[in-house]
């Protein structure tokens, strides 16, 4: 790594590389390169949210004009599930959630696939109903898997068949009955919040076709690549070679593109259809409902403390609403497991995580991945008994707040690339002003009125989480990199070419980065989630830029008849580092050097870089002890409201965030994601919920009825980071895609409690709810 | 009165191009953009007028082109994403964050510039209620304002 | 996208599009007239509707009128967004530029929003509030029927009825005060609009949003003109009259809009009062 006080590019506002594509429409994403003699798919859904399918009389939509196929549960007799094998491709015998798909057809165009959808006719047996985690953990509730016994499952996850339960993650830490004898004053509450959803602007789709060969030739709008080569392999047992995944650039994933999605039953298509590409696209509706979103939540959370405000125990309860299927959420309710007691030190811990099988649309990976639901339930205890103790949240905060050489919740101790979260704490308090007061009345019916809370994540990721880069090289000095990460808006391209561009001491127009992940040239990624990505396949990079620069070097040593250690590389040559005249231009030895006679050596440059998660192991099924966490990420949010106690309507005037980073690669970049994960947090706190009858069909299932932030509704967003920085991480840098989301909802709902001087334990924070708790009457 | 009973042949003004095609009735100007123009800048996000990637002008107005009937527009300018040629207002999302996965960009262009060629030096007020017709999920909508004053400003 | 063909005809005339209304309603084709066509692609989409036939009414010069004197007259094929920016009528201005959003209304239009299936219908609440008519023509030719008459739940077109445009009187020295509520963000249906015209005693109302449909009622408005009650008092007996008709549902529970109602008559009654006043 370079010397970190001279930095070029690193901590610059380099443009994103894809911007002038962008701002002309010019990127081709997914649905913008159709394959030639592409078929077209069309869903019929289930409008029960459990019922048992009778019959489906697909005669009609069989003769269709157009209509190449038409397929049902019945063809597809797989059960698929990244941790755990429980969902078909289509509904098996009985539907699990309202939007359930239930048939499919494939046709010659898109309009005669839908026209044929509506010709199917499904009749259902409508079964009881399981419209929450806590009836379904009842004693008489109807069990949604009967068969969970028999299925396939990674070892990690452990799910209790007979009951509605895909895994449960146990933290024992400490002793709880000692560290609530210690405590002055525990309080006990319970909150809770409904599904929700991305809702990024590209809807799912995916494109398998199968060359003659029986080559599987997928692109999809993925986050993961790679994954999706892994699991259609094991689903379908298609030796991994034997599949090319394409991943273009990514309209928005937020997680729900992680793992696998639409490719297996696009798969399936085409292998009825002999090979010929299909296209499975979803619409917004099908993407809002059928597909999977955000987990609901059920929490309760008893908190000890003494009375000077030390946090001595914690009983965690999380249950985790993963809908009809467990997906990601068996994995989701684990993470939160690991991080459950937010960044405090609480030494006398335990937590029950579980993810809980009803009859809502199921959940999927979301943007940070269980640390919403975790911190929701911890910072909403922790504003509580700060009123309990009359003390001032932030400073209970501030007492508590974890520090290198504190135990996280899997008994690691933090070490000296810990965040610093008091500085955080402070940094927000300063932007909020939080010292000249959280409550202000400004006339009869308006109060403004501030809340905080402290957040952390750390990538939930396998203990072989690894990343791959290779830089090669043109003509003309310039170099190409290739690495499996996906951009999705996060500007990782940018990033890495920023990276790169440092390690050559180049402008970043010299770095061209690969737009397009293909399995079969890309290096090998895990996946392009859990803010990871720069972190890992930074130091990938930066190996492979060193690589490359040795394999220059030793070529140049020849030519310039110097040792290898005398050479320096920057500005687009290779030079001796106290004779710079004598000095090669990069582009006539990058990809060979020929001498004045012609005579010729080396060849073509190509640097490889790898990295693997360090360190990293499994934990313990009893206690939850062992080291899951690469790296955390953590800091402090607040928000300051208006509230209109008349109608409870509200605006949010200020959100800030203070986040330890390590540090920053790019100033703009980095702030947009912050500003953005804060924007999804106000949203997910206030309007994404999804809307049920009392039969769970959804109300609210297009983007007119489910809503998200718009223009005119963003507050003015105050964004600091931290530079404690990351010992391993490239450049020392920390991941940060996430983390501004996860601390929103605590800070929100302490902000509108304090207004309407009642705790506000459910989202979403709606102006009827608020009213109806504290407003004027 | 004019009649178009079934599949017809008809020129469309697009990005100051006359193009011929053949269109039913019922296709949505956003479908023949794409799949019959193969002008991909214009993006489908929900077809029921909600998020707005779609979005294009005619005759200069931002228009839903998922709620817009391609034979509707015979008579009008057609002007997408890639026949906006005001560089200082891309050349400004570049530098100020306006975007970040761009699916909702062109769109938002589109609509912005709309905009700028109305109104001279739009207030606060008038950018959001042209502005709020697009969704953005990624940048929180800071950045994009950032874009649109900072063009004012030039 | 339209999965399902049909014709589309675009007549130059009053008398050419309800000619092509009968005669493809004779043939068993189906036809809809069409101005700004969002709800009606949105359904075609959906496969809620399936027409033969789009009458596109844009043309027509008499569904274009835009004529503001002491009564103004505003063609139904008129976009939202035209209205807004021509029309001197404040309270007008004001209830248009809140429905659906800014690019929506550079194309829905003032028939499209009040003969359409979704029930807000705000467009029609500053009609009912100032004496509002409409011109409609049919196979039997064009007459005027008052709002108050033509107006229960929807206008009361009859099938291949042609709404051609709405007039309203335009009293300046008239007060006016408008509301619209929403559950959280502004680009939304309302869960509350009213429209109040009038001076204290004769004051008008108009309302959609807490209802299934909007609602204009004189009986109500005696109530809401009655001074011997206070301001607070007179919102309660309004909403109280109106009890079983507030709807509930996931925007809002009947509850919230009538909690809504009542605090948004005392704000319009108390300005109302004040601008007479200042007036005076």
């Amino acid at each position: 790594m370079k010397k970190i006080n001279n930095l070029t590019v690193i901590g610059k506002n380099t443009e994103r590389l894809d911007g002038m594509e962008k701002v002309n429409g010019n990127t081709r994403y997914t649905d913008d390169l159709p394959l030639p003699g592409m078929l077209y798919t069309a869903f019929v859904a289930s409008p029960h949210a459990h019922a048992e399918i009778i019959s489906i009389e697909t005669i009609y939509a069989e003769k269709a004009k157009g209509v190449m196929g038409v397929f049902t549960g019945a063809d597809f007799p797989y059960l698929i599930g990244l941790y755990l094998g429980d969902k078909p491709p289509l509904a098996r015998e009985k539907v699990r959630y309202f939007g359930e798909p239930v048939a499919v057809i494939v046709a010659q165009t898109e309009s005669e696939a839908r026209r044929a959808a509506k010709l199917i006719k499904v009749s259902y047996n409508p079964l009881p109903i399981i419209a929450s985690p806590v009836e379904a953990l009842k004693d008489d509730a109807p069990v949604l898997h009967e068969n969970l016994s028999s299925y396939n499952h990674i070892d990690a996850i452990l799910p209790e068949p007979g009951t509605n339960v895909s895994n449960r993650t146990k933290i024992r830490k400490g002793n709880i009955e000692k560290g609530f004898e210690e405590s002055d004053t525990i309080i006990e509450e319970h909150f809770s919040f409904p599904p929700g959803d991305h809702v990024f602007m590209e809807d799912r789709i995916a494109i398998v076709e199968i060359r003659s060969d029986d080559q599987v030739m997928i692109r999809s709008s993925t986050q993961s690549p790679f994954g999706v080569q892994n699991l259609m392999s094991s689903f379908f047992d298609i030796p991994n070679g034997k599949i090319t995944v394409t991943a273009p650039p990514v309209g928005g994933g937020f997680g729900g593109k992680a793992g696998i999605q639409l490719e297996p039953l696009a798969y399936l298509l085409s292998k009825k259809m002999d090979g010929r590409p299909v296209r499975v696209a979803l619409t917004r509706e099908e993407d809002l409902v059928s597909a999977p979103g955000s987990a609901g939540l059920q929490a309760r959370v008893r908190l000890g403390a003494t009375k000077e405000g030390i946090l001595t125990g914690a009983d965690i309860l999380l249950l985790f609403d993963s809908g009809g299927y467990a997906d990601y959420a068996v994995n989701v309710s684990r993470a939160a497991a690991f991080a459950s007691s937010g960044p405090y030190k609480i030494d006398n811990l335990k937590t029950d995580s579980l993810s809980v099988y009803t009859n809502h649309p199921y959940a999927t990976a979301y943007r940070g991945f269980g640390h919403i639901e975790l911190s929701y339930a911890i910072e909403r205890a922790m504003d509580i008994m700060a009123a309990k103790l009359d003390m001032d949240p932030l400073k209970l905060r501030m007492i508590n707040a974890i520090k290198a050489g504190d135990s996280t919740p899997t008994q690691n101790i933090l070490d000296k690339n810990t965040g610093n979260l008091k500085g955080c704490l402070e940094k927000v308090s300063e932007r909020l002003k939080w010292p000249e007061g959280n409550y202000l009345k400004i006339s009869e019916n308006i109060v403004r009125t501030k809340g905080v809370a402290c957040f952390w994540k750390a990538p939930a990721i396998p203990t072989n989480t690894e990343a791959g880069a290779i830089l090669t090289f043109n003509n003309d000095g310039s170099m190409n990199l290739s690495t499996g990460a996906v951009e999705i808006g996060q500007g990782i391209i940018t990033g890495l070419a920023q990276i790169t561009a440092e390690e050559f001491g180049v402008s970043t127009e010299m770095v061209h980065v690969v737009r397009e992940i293909i399995t079969d040239r890309s290096p090998h990624d895990w996946t392009t989630a859990a803010s990871r990505t720069l972190f890992m396949v930074g130091r990938a990079t930066i190996m492979a830029a060193v690589d490359a620069k040795n394999k220059i070097k030793k070529t140049a040593s020849a030519v310039l008849l110097c040792s290898e250690e005398d050479l320096e590389i920057s500005k687009g040559k290779v030079f001796i580092r106290d004779e710079k005249d004598k000095y090669i231009t990069l582009g006539k030895i990058v990809n060979g050097y020929s001498y004045p006679n012609g005579t010729s050596i080396g060849g073509p440059i190509i640097g490889t870089g790898q990295y693997i998660s360090r360190h990293l192991t499994n934990v313990d099924p009893q206690t939850g002890a062992g080291r899951p966490a690469l790296e955390w990420t953590m800091g402090a949010e607040g928000v300051e409201v208006e509230v209109n106690l008349e109608d409870g309507s509200f605006k949010v005037l200020k959100a800030a965030c203070a986040m330890d980073v390590g540090r920053v690669i790019n100033p703009n970049i980095a702030r947009g994601q912050v500003v953005g994960s804060m924007a999804m947090g106000i949203g997910y706190s206030t309007t994404e919920a999804l809307e049920f009858d009392k039969n769970q069909k959804v109300l609210n299932g297009t983007l007119r009825d489910f809503k998200i932030q718009r223009y005119g509704d963003h507050p003015e967003y105050f964004v600091d980071f931290l530079t404690t920085p990351q010992q391993d991480g490239p450049y020392g840098a920390r991941g940060l895609g996430e983390q501004g989301i996860i601390g929103i909802p605590g800070a929100l709902s302490a902000a509108l409690s304090k207004a309407v001087g009642k705790q506000l334990n459910r989202m979403p924070l709606t102006p009827e709810y608020i009213w109806n708790e504290g407003g004027i009457k | 009165m004019k009649i178009y009973s079934d599949i017809q042949k008809v020129v469309l003004d697009v990005n100051n191009e006359k193009r011929e095609l053949v269109i039913e009735p019922s296709d949505t100007l956003l479908r023949v953009l794409r799949d019959k123009l193969e002008l991909k800048g214009t993006k489908i996000g929900c077809e029921h007028g909600d998020c707005g990637v779609c979005t294009v002008q005619i005759n200069g107005k931002a228009v839903k082109s998922c709620l817009s009937l391609a034979i509707e527009n015979i008579e009008s300018k057609i002007t997408t994403i890639e026949g906006i040629d005001n560089e200082p207002l891309k050349k400004s999302f570049v530098k100020h964050q306006g975007f970040q996965c761009g699916y909702c960009t062109s769109g938002m262009i589109v609509n912005a510039d709309s905009l700028l060629k109305s109104i001279d030096k739009p207030s606060d007020a008038e950018t959001r209620v042209y502005l709020e017709s697009n969704l953005c999920r990624c940048t929180g909508y800071e950045g994009i304002e950032s874009a649109v004053k900072n063009t004012v400003k030039l | 996208m339209i999965p399902f063909k049909f014709s589309y005809v675009v007549p130059d005339t009053i008398e050419e599009a309800v000619q092509a209304w009968n005669s493809a309603e004779k043939r068993g084709v189906n036809p809809l007239y069409y101005s700004g066509g969002t709800e009606i692609i949105t359904l075609c989409r959906d496969q809620k509707i399936e027409p033969g036939l789009i009458i596109d009414i844009k043309k027509i010069p008499d569904c274009n009128t835009l004529v503001q004197n002491e009564t103004s007259t505003f063609g139904s094929a008129l976009t939202l967004n035209k209205i807004i920016e021509s029309t001197n009528i404040p309270i007008l201005a004001r209830t248009l530029e809140r429905i659906a959003d800014h690019t929506i209304r550079n194309k829905l239009t003032l028939g499209g929003n009040i003969i359409g299936r979704l029930p807000y219908r705000e467009a029609v609440l500053p009609f009912m509030v100032l004496y509002g008519s409409v011109q409609i023509a049919s196979a039997n030719g064009i007459r005027t029927e008052n709002i108050s008459d033509f107006f229960n739940k929807r206008m009361l077109l009859k099938k291949g009825e042609l709404l051609v445009n709405l007039s309203l009187k335009n009293d300046k020295n008239d007060n006016w005060f408008y509301k619209r509520k929403e559950k959280s963000g502004i680009i939304d249906y309302p869960i509350l609009t009213a429209c109040f015209t009038g001076k204290p005693g004769n004051i008008k109302m108009a309302l959609s949003g807490s209802f299934s449909y909007p609602i204009r009622d004189k009986e109500v408005e005696i109530i809401l003109n009655n001074k011997s009650l206070d301001h607070r008092k007179r919102a309660a007996a309004v909403v109280d009259s109106m009890n079983n008709l507030f709807r509930s549902d996931f925007r809002a529970s009947a509850d919230y809009r009538k909690h809504l109602l009542k605090l948004t008559i005392k704000d319009a009654l108390i300005y109302l009062e004040k601008k007479n006043e200042n007036i005076q």
